[in-house]
């Protein structure tokens, strides 16, 4: 399977308006949808993960499985998945909110290719 | 009504761990937690939190993180900025489980006026 077929399911989703396969130092792997620039969002989301890794481990919460960062006119979802991360745009206005936004059985298939297990 | 207090009451709400409110620059004003949790040296990372989000926000051209949660294996944190008097603040809640989510964000919206009068004084 390739890595634009995992993810193909992930672009049903309700709203959304990007989706971004990136690596943990912020290297952008691959990129749905438009208006912003792929290079400019992955070192943004890799910024926000790399905060939130250190944030709450002094606090013993353990790992982060999620995150979701909601704004006026969008959430921004974020995944850890196997050494990369998924960030995906919804646009508020046009998505049915919902948490969690998708099931863990949806990421399957991306979590196989990433692993080179598919 | 004073801080403390009103944190006590966040407190309250079912399924909430620790509640916290930290300025912009980090410094934890108020915290209160079920578990004795030590919450004075998580300001720095809720101002850097703050700050890479607002970035993103920026990014997608947009002003303001209304939101932020953080699934973890212990459960999520949940982070409300505030803005009170020109200054911003950020509310700390860790929670028990994703299942308390819902209705701690429903009762936390209801404190949150509170909390930014009692910032203000």
């Amino acid at each position: 399977m390739s890595l634009r077929v995992a993810l193909r399911p992930l672009l049903a989703i309700d709203g959304l308006v990007a989706l971004l396969l990136l690596t943990a130092d912020g290297l952008p792997v691959e990129m749905f949808g438009y208006g912003v620039r792929a290079e400019k969002l992955a070192a943004e989301v890799a910024g926000v993960t790399a905060v939130t890794r250190r944030a709450f481990g002094e606090l013993g919460m353990g790992q982060p499985s999620g995150q979701r960062i909601e704004l006026e006119g969008h959430n921004v979802h974020i995944y850890p998945i196997a050494d990369y991360y998924l960030a995906l745009v919804t646009d508020r206005q046009n998505a049915h909110f919902s948490a969690p936004l998708i099931q863990e059985s949806a990421l399957e298939p991306l979590r196989l290719e990433l692993r080179g297990e598919s | 009504m004073k801080l403390k207090p009103l944190l006590q009451q966040v407190l309250e709400i079912r399924g909430v761990k620790s509640a916290a409110l930290v300025d912009a620059d980090g410094l934890v004003l108020e915290g209160v937690s079920a578990e004795g949790t030590d919450l004075s040296f998580v300001g720095g990372a809720i101002a850097s939190s703050l700050a890479s989000t607002k970035t993103l926000a920026g990014l997608l051209g947009e002003g303001r993180v209304t939101q932020t949660t953080i699934e973890y294996e212990n459960g999520p944190v949940l982070m409300t900025p505030l803005e009170a008097e020109g200054k911003e603040y950020v509310a700390v809640l860790t929670l028990d489980g994703a299942n308390s989510l819902g209705r701690v964000r429903f009762q936390l919206r209801k404190l949150l006026p509170e909390l930014v009068q009692a910032v203000s004084h």
